[in-house]
């Protein structure tokens, strides 16, 4: 690179925008080449993960100080490998702009310069953060140092220290925009993570861990998760803003950045010219194209046709609704006077009503030519009026006040025993309450029916467990989905003897439900049995 | 550059980045020495 003359002066009299070079910094990074974010991402991803795994295991599991010197120093080293990552994907961006001729990269000098930089910047960093005045120039130098060494050059140190001190307004703005952006982008990815499983929930029915968790899900490791994915996009966009920000620092001794424009307008015109050259060329010999026949008889139309055509369509039903009344003689007759003398004397009251008001307010000219003050009492026929329109208005209200006293409330209508086909499959357990289910068993094993008496019971026993918070009904799930469903609920509980004899249950209905089998009442009693003891278990704290 | 200056450079941006990596090694051991040892309530843990 070329030996730089940068003044203070210089530097500040072509300072850009910060949200100038914010766009600029999106679209260099839409338009980069996937291979470029894979180099990102290459580094930040295990970093990231690794990071996430140290912060999850140093705040939950109480023996993680045992592997405390192994996991940092492993962090170490990821941090280490994504700063080495991270100058190659801001090089790759470099040379996206520049001109110039990519150097040979030399890995193991970038390697030692960033190992040997980067992790002064976990402490200088929030150092700096807390002195407030340094910190812009402190972020601008470690990202710019990675840059410069990725490019090989020789000085890199010193490049970035000085690139780093150019328009510090710019860099603080866009900290500032970027912060924002973080928090913003933190919060939006927080709220997803929080509200997609109550969404799944709500909307599709699945019922994980997660919607379980309710607002339990918003613990440290959440919070986590959110900042590392809020990191992962604003990260890529501050290395991009800074890679900018030393082209363009570079540019004010090289004049690169007027040289690439330069290029970018040839190339542009270079493709454009021929166009416009043969446009020129072919203009001389263009002729207008000849009118055909038909157009001359279009030409020659006649007045009077064209006229009878209009009046042909502005008669028709979509236009004729906005053509005006023909002026005429007005209709006569008795009811039409008396239509028009109501209209004209509601049209005289209102007109009444508001000159007085306006005279009201403006103060009525006396017949000295002089006008009355506010203060003097309004004139009996406004008081009139204005109580009238109370009136109205009072009695319009208790008219409707009086409807919706009216109004019938509906009661909600709760299934009965008797109202419950048993043999539709689509019946749910919770239609009616436990004991409801079980006198229903009772009354049809009394009548004989075996099969539809095992339902009810099966029903039964549904609902008793859905009480106790071991299963969530739904018309859609079988047998197998509540068994799992139970299995994974009752994880935690001292009884191993719940799910199995729920299974054993399931087992005993399906079989005499759907199988070809008659169901017996030792079927049924059988069944009964089991889901005491079912419940027995379930009861157990 | 003359060999000898490039053989002193690399041999001081070696000891450079081994200090540096010791530093990052430090720091994260720091960090989760204080995470090990707040209260796991703090975190949403049952204690």
């Amino acid at each position: 690179m070329n030996e730089r003359g940068l003044t203070r002066k210089q530097g500040l009299t072509s300072e850009r925008g910060a949200v100038e070079i914010l766009e600029e910094a999106i679209q260099l990074l839409r338009t980069t080449p996937a291979a470029n974010i894979a180099v990102y991402l290459t580094g930040a991803i295990p970093f990231l993960v690794g990071l996430l795994f140290f912060w999850t295991d140093m705040t939950r599991n109480p023996f993680a100080a045992e592997r405390l010197a192994a996991e940092s120093l492993a962090v170490a080293v990821l941090f280490l490998w994504k700063s080495v990552w991270q100058a190659l994907f801001e090089a790759r961006l470099y040379r996206q702009l520049s001109l110039s001729s990519p150097q040979p990269l030399k890995l193991a000098r970038l390697g030692a310069i960033q190992c040997a930089l980067q992790p002064l910047s976990l402490v200088a960093i929030p150092v700096s953060g807390l002195a407030v005045i340094p910190f812009a120039w402190t972020v601008a130098f470690f990202r710019n140092a990675g840059l410069f060494a990725a490019l090989g050059e020789p000085r890199a140190v010193a490049v970035a220290r000085r690139q780093a001190g150019l328009w510090n307004r710019q860099n603080w703005l866009l900290l500032t925009l970027a912060s924002l952006a973080g928090l913003l982008l933190f919060a939006n990815v927080l709220i997803s993570i929080v509200l997609l499983p109550q969404l799944g929930r709500s909307i599709l029915g699945m019922e994980g861990d997660f919607a379980r968790l309710g607002t339990r899900f918003l613990n440290s490791t959440t919070l986590a998760v959110a900042a590392s994915v809020m990191w992962l996009g604003i990260d890529p966009l501050l290395d991009a803003v800074y890679v900018l920000r030393c082209f363009q620092g570079e540019s004010l001794a090289t004049g690169e950045d007027l040289q690439v424009a330069l290029k970018r307008t040839i190339r542009a015109a270079a493709l454009t010219l021929p166009l416009f050259i043969a446009i020129f060329v072919a203009m001389p010999n263009a002729r207008a194209q000849a009118p055909d026949k038909e157009t001359q008889v279009r030409g020659t139309i006649d007045p009077q046709r064209l006229d009878r055509t209009i009046g042909q369509v502005i008669r028709r039903r979509e236009f004729a609704w906005r053509t005006p009344h023909a002026a005429g003689p007005e209709p006569q007759g008795r009811w039409v006077s008396w239509v028009r003398s109501a209209l004209d004397t509601l049209t005289r009251g209102v007109a009444w009503v508001m000159e007085h008001i306006q005279n009201w307010f403006r103060g009525k000219p006396d017949e000295n030519g002089a006008e009355q003050t506010s203060t003097q009492r309004p004139p009996i026929e406004l008081w009139i009026a204005l109580v009238a329109i109370a009136l109205l208005v009072a009695g319009v209200a208790a008219f409707v006040a009086g409807r919706r006293k009216k109004a019938i409330q509906a009661q909600p209508v709760k299934p009965t025993a008797a109202s419950i086909d048993l043999a539709d499959e689509s019946i749910t357990a919770d239609q009616m309450p436990e004991s409801s289910w079980l006198q229903l068993a009772e009354d049809l094993l009394a009548k004989g029916d075996c099969r539809l008496a095992l339902r009810a019971l099966y029903l039964a026993g549904l609902n008793s467990l859905s009480d106790r918070g071991l299963i969530s009904i739904r018309r859609w799930k079988s047998g197998l989905d509540y068994r799992r469903e139970l299995e994974r609920r009752a994880r935690g509980s001292n009884d191993a003897h719940l799910t199995p004899a729920f299974a054993r249950n399931v087992f005993l209905f399906e079989r005499g439900w759907y199988g070809r089998e008659l169901v017996e009442r030792a079927d049924v009693e059988a069944f009964a049995q089991g889901w005491e003891e079912i419940r027995r278990y379930a009861g157990r704290p | 550059m003359p060999p000898e200056r490039r053989e002193a450079s690399m041999a001081m941006w070696s000891i450079l980045s081994v200090t540096g990596l010791f530093l990052a090694w430090m720091v994260f051991y720091y960090f989760g020495m204080t995470l090990a040892r707040v209260p796991s309530t703090f975190f949403g843990s049952t204690p």
